[in-house]
């Protein structure tokens, strides 16, 4: 099925919008109308003032209406004050960061603006509900001067470098383009957990909108609408956007040249060629020039033939960054934000406790976990890189009355050393044991045994990665004492306070064998505190009346189903924690212009997802565009074989693949090959997805997004099954 | 954290050479520099040094360095290589924090320092108060001659005599305490 965003490249009627786009260019080549903003940043302050236990704050929105979402996301330079816990106090430090502004509506206007400038903070919140159209404009304004030396593009070759002052290399050592950080400053968007084309306008990451800090904003906003308003009209303006891309890049080329910047005159002349290559071949320019119009619709499931056979799950989702060799540069950075689409499961939701969509007495918490810092720390470790911010907030604080009833959606933006993490309340007053006697951490244990469920929120989970949860799955992880997170995973609950007034931390907890908390606050969240009579409140857990029921089109993948191939793909890495490990996916590394995978569309397959890495380093695999269910999990440090899941089968679109472990002998020495490598059982995990209703090219990678931008991404595609050659 | 600095020859109008000319960091920072020149190229390179230290090439116009980091509190001369009247000094320090605790105190970290002769130490408030670090035993101003308010940085105080422990406190809450050690 060929998605709106499949816009061909031919095709092209569209007039009007080709002369509002060659706007673009020419204003920018002429360097008039610049947008009135100062690009170069102030004198860098040393300090700041460090924020931390303050009520959580809920982030700015950009929501639908009318059944269309209208906005601006705009990415800039700007010096960011981010507060991190340090050794038994709040401490703070503002660098100048890659980051986030949103826009309600098609403009640049302050007073339109959602998010806050000059502290720690995600992009805005999108909201849209299942049918609607999604218009939203990436503008990259980033001042290439601003950072140290990154190419515009890929093309060059270059990656991140860092030296230490006597001399001796940082970064990249045994990195190798494509597979190193770089481009830093080259962006695009990822809208993780939506299913919609991987093409055109869509959700495609293959392309790069490099910075473009004097680009016309209105100019491009305005051909961003002409071309919106061409596409409403039935036309195609796909030709238009293309080129008046070119002349922008011709433009910025142009004036590169005009102030002798003669590395950025290389660098364009390579992205304006790479586009030229592309597009003769029939392929979408890779190099956008500060600029890329988003138009998507989030299909609706109906069930009448030659429609979606999977529609958009409601739910949890989210957006950030996804050029490869700068995603954990710009999501450390900070660029990333939530994408609620609601649905029939939000309106389900809304009405727990008796309230309706309008009137809920129910309270929705949007919970974002990041971590921010200035660079990965292989380049050069930042002082806050293990902060697990909420919201941009440090430790925020949120309130419940007793034995009421919240709405948590969380979304984990955060990428922490190991695939996952274990999260769990934790009462007051072991909380605050465990800070002045921290041995009693020494286990690698997290303390559940020691927690009197009644003490702390119980945790109902509704959803995993922007899936509601069937009846069953939700009635069989009621009130569980913890949660696991990998990054990019998100989860909803119903978070339900206990009937008595107190104090409860949630922390997170590395796995087993993974490194030993020796500071409790240093892994702190969040903190809750129960108090007052919850009347008015939502205080009672759904009956299955009242759960919102399952959409069809999320029935499980049966046998019956699997016509399609079952592949096995392997996560491997070198070397381990405190060297620096080179990553793989199939024994090879990410490389440009070639495909890893090949569906065919229409067709169900069965993977298994295996992981030779030990040192508890579990690796999050996600997979663009089509969510998976899964179907068996063997983690080899805790099973013995092999585990089936129980049906009905959760969906997901990152599932940690268990880390392997290394063999024994009958005498329980470690194994080793020939070549004294450690022989491996790998952790594995079996998923069926569909391939269905959107054919193209996107990737699947480890979401630890320091693995993916050093090599461990697959590039695939799925093709449909159409062809105009006829046998007879 | 990364620095910024900027090298200029061509602007007549602008100091020739590196600003600024002495870059104020911390340990475990970066520097970086930005060549603001159209046609005229730059080499930063530590005095003393091989030329290629830093960079094994130099700086284009109008472009940006690799980055340095300075892993550890000292001084470095630095000039360009290309250019004789250009040069710049970084001065690094060791940093103590100044911040809020969970429990509503205010700390020092790291609460006790060890430096060598001769480095610098600055204190980083990141507290809601001001505060200004002295000798347990010494006047108020023995080191900094105003408090450092919440938010900013106090300039360095080196440190040239070996002193096997000093003592310090806040000299506006006087249960706030650390320690310097100069060896």
């Amino acid at each position: 099925m060929t998605d709106i965003a499949d816009l061909e490249l031919e095709n092209d009627t569209l007039t009007p919008s080709r002369r509002d786009f060659l706007g673009i260019a020419l204003t920018s080549a002429a360097g008039v109308m610049f947008w009135p903003y100062a690009p170069i940043l102030e004198a860098q302050k040393a300090a700041c003032v460090a924020k931390a236990g303050e009520g959580l704050r809920p982030i700015g929105e950009i929501a639908s209406s009318g059944g269309y979402l209208r906005g601006v996301i705009e990415v800039v330079a700007e010096q960011r004050a981010i507060t991190y816990y340090n050794k038994g106090i709040f401490s703070c430090f503002q660098p100048v960061v890659r980051t986030y502004h949103g826009y309600r509506g098609w403009n640049t206007d302050p007073k339109n603006r959602v998010t806050t400038p000059n502290v720690a903070s995600p992009g805005p919140t999108l909201r849209a509900a299942v049918g609607d159209t999604i218009e939203l404009m990436l503008l990259n304004r980033i001042d290439q001067a601003t950072f140290p030396r990154s190419t515009v593009i890929s093309q060059r070759g270059v990656c991140d470098t860092s030296v230490n002052s006597n001399g001796t290399p940082r970064y990249p050592k045994s990195d190798k383009f494509p597979n190193c950080f770089h481009a830093s400053n080259t962006t695009n968007l990822h809208f993780h957990g939506t299913h919609v084309s991987p093409s055109g306008f869509a959700d495609n990451v293959l392309i790069g909108v490099i910075p473009n800090p004097k680009i016309d904003v209105n100019a491009a906003i305005q051909g961003g609408i002409a071309a919106y308003d061409a596409w409403q009209r039935g036309e195609n303006p796909t030709k238009s956007l293309i080129e008046a891309a070119a002349l922008a890049l011709d433009a910025m080329l142009e004036a590169a040249t005009a102030a002798n910047d003669k590395e950025l005159v290389a660098q364009l002349t390579d992205a304006i060629h790479a586009n030229h290559q592309l597009t003769e071949a029939g392929e979408w320019p890779q190099y956008w020039p500060g600029f890329y119009p988003h138009f998507f619709q989030l299909p609706t499931y109906s069930g009448e033939p030659n429609t979606f056979v999977m529609g958009q799950s409601p739910g949890t989702h989210w957006y950030h960054c996804h050029q490869h060799g700068s995603t954990t540069m710009q999501l450390l950075n900070g660029m990333a934000g939530v994408f609620i689409i609601t649905g029939d499961y939000d309106d389900k939701m809304l009405r727990i406790g008796g309230g309706t969509p309008e009137a809920p007495k129910i309270k929705e918490q949007v919970l974002l976990f990041q971590l921010f810092a200035e660079q990965p720390n292989l380049v050069s470790p930042s002082p806050s890189s293990a902060q697990v911010a909420v919201n941009g907030q440090v430790v925020p604080v949120v309130n419940m009355k007793r034995t009421e009833v919240q709405w948590w959606r969380i979304v984990n933006g955060a990428m922490k050393a190991h695939g996952i993490e274990q999260y769990l309340f934790i009462p007051d007053s072991l909380y605050k044991d465990l800070v002045a006697n921290p041995k009693k951490m020494k286990n690698g244990q997290p303390p559940t045994s020691v927690i009197d469920p009644a003490t702390v929120p119980s945790l109902n989970q509704t959803a995993q990665d922007g899936v509601q949860y069937a009846w069953q799955n939700f009635v069989r992880n009621q009130n569980a004492g913890t949660f696991e997170l990998a990054p990019g995973n998100r989860a909803d609950f119903l978070v339900q306070a206990p009937k008595t007034d107190g104090t409860s931390w949630l922390v997170f907890w590395p796995p087993a064998g993974a490194a030993t908390i020796t500071d409790i606050r240093a892994n702190t969240v969040m903190k809750v505190v129960v108090a007052d009579d919850p009347a008015g409140e939502a205080t009672a857990l759904p009956t299955q009346a009242q759960y919102p029921v399952q959409p069809v089109f999320l029935a499980d993948i049966g046998d019956a189903e699997l016509r399609g191939r079952a592949r096995t793909v392997t996560f491997s890495m070198t070397g381990g924690i405190g060297q620096q490990p080179q990553f793989f996916i199939d024994d090879k590394q990410f490389a440009e212009g070639t495909l890893d995978q090949i569906m065919l569309e229409g067709t169900a397959e069965e993977w298994t997802l295996l992981n030779t890495s030990l040192q508890s380093i579990s690796h999050p695999f996600h997979i663009h565009v089509n969510p998976f269910q899964v179907v068996e999990v063997f983690d080899p440090s805790s099973m013995t074989a092999p585990q089936p899941l129980p049906r009905p089968w959760i969906w997901w679109d990152t599932i940690s693949i268990p880390a392997g472990v290394q063999k024994t002998d009958e005498f329980g020495n470690p194994m080793t090959d020939a070549n004294g490598n450690p022989i491996v059982t790998p952790g594995s995990i079996k998923m069926r997805s569909r391939f269905v209703d959107f054919a193209g090219k996107f990737v699947l990678h480890c979401h630890i997004l320091g693995h993916e931008d050093r090599g461990m991404m697959q590039l695939i595609e799925v093709v449909d099954n159409k062809t105009v050659v006829k046998h007879h | 954290m990364l620095w910024r600095n900027t090298v200029q020859r061509e602007n007549g109008s602008e100091p020739i050479g590196f600003d600024p000319q002495v870059q104020q960091i911390q340990a475990g920072d970066s520097v970086f520099w930005f060549n603001q020149d159209t046609n005229t190229e730059h080499q930063p390179y530590p005095s003393g040094g091989l030329t290629t230290l830093w960079f094994a090439a130099p700086i284009p116009p109008r472009a940006t360095s690799d980055q340095v980091r300075f892993a550890n509190a000292g001084t470095t001369a630095y000039a360009c290589a290309l250019h004789d009247d250009e040069s710049g000094t970084i001065d690094v320090a060791a940093i103590v924090q100044i911040g809020p605790t969970f429990d509503g105190g205010v700390g020092f970290v790291p609460q006790a320092l060890a430096l060598t002769k001769g480095q610098s130490v600055v204190w980083n408030n990141c507290d809601e108060k001001p505060h200004r670090p002295m000798p347990k035993d010494g006047p108020a101003d023995a080191w900094l001659q105003q408090d450092i308010e919440p938010g900013d940085t106090s300039p360095p105080v080196t440190f040239s005599e070996v002193a096997p422990l000093i003592p310090y406190v806040c000299a506006l809450h006087s249960g706030e305490t650390g320690t310097i050690t100069v060896t």
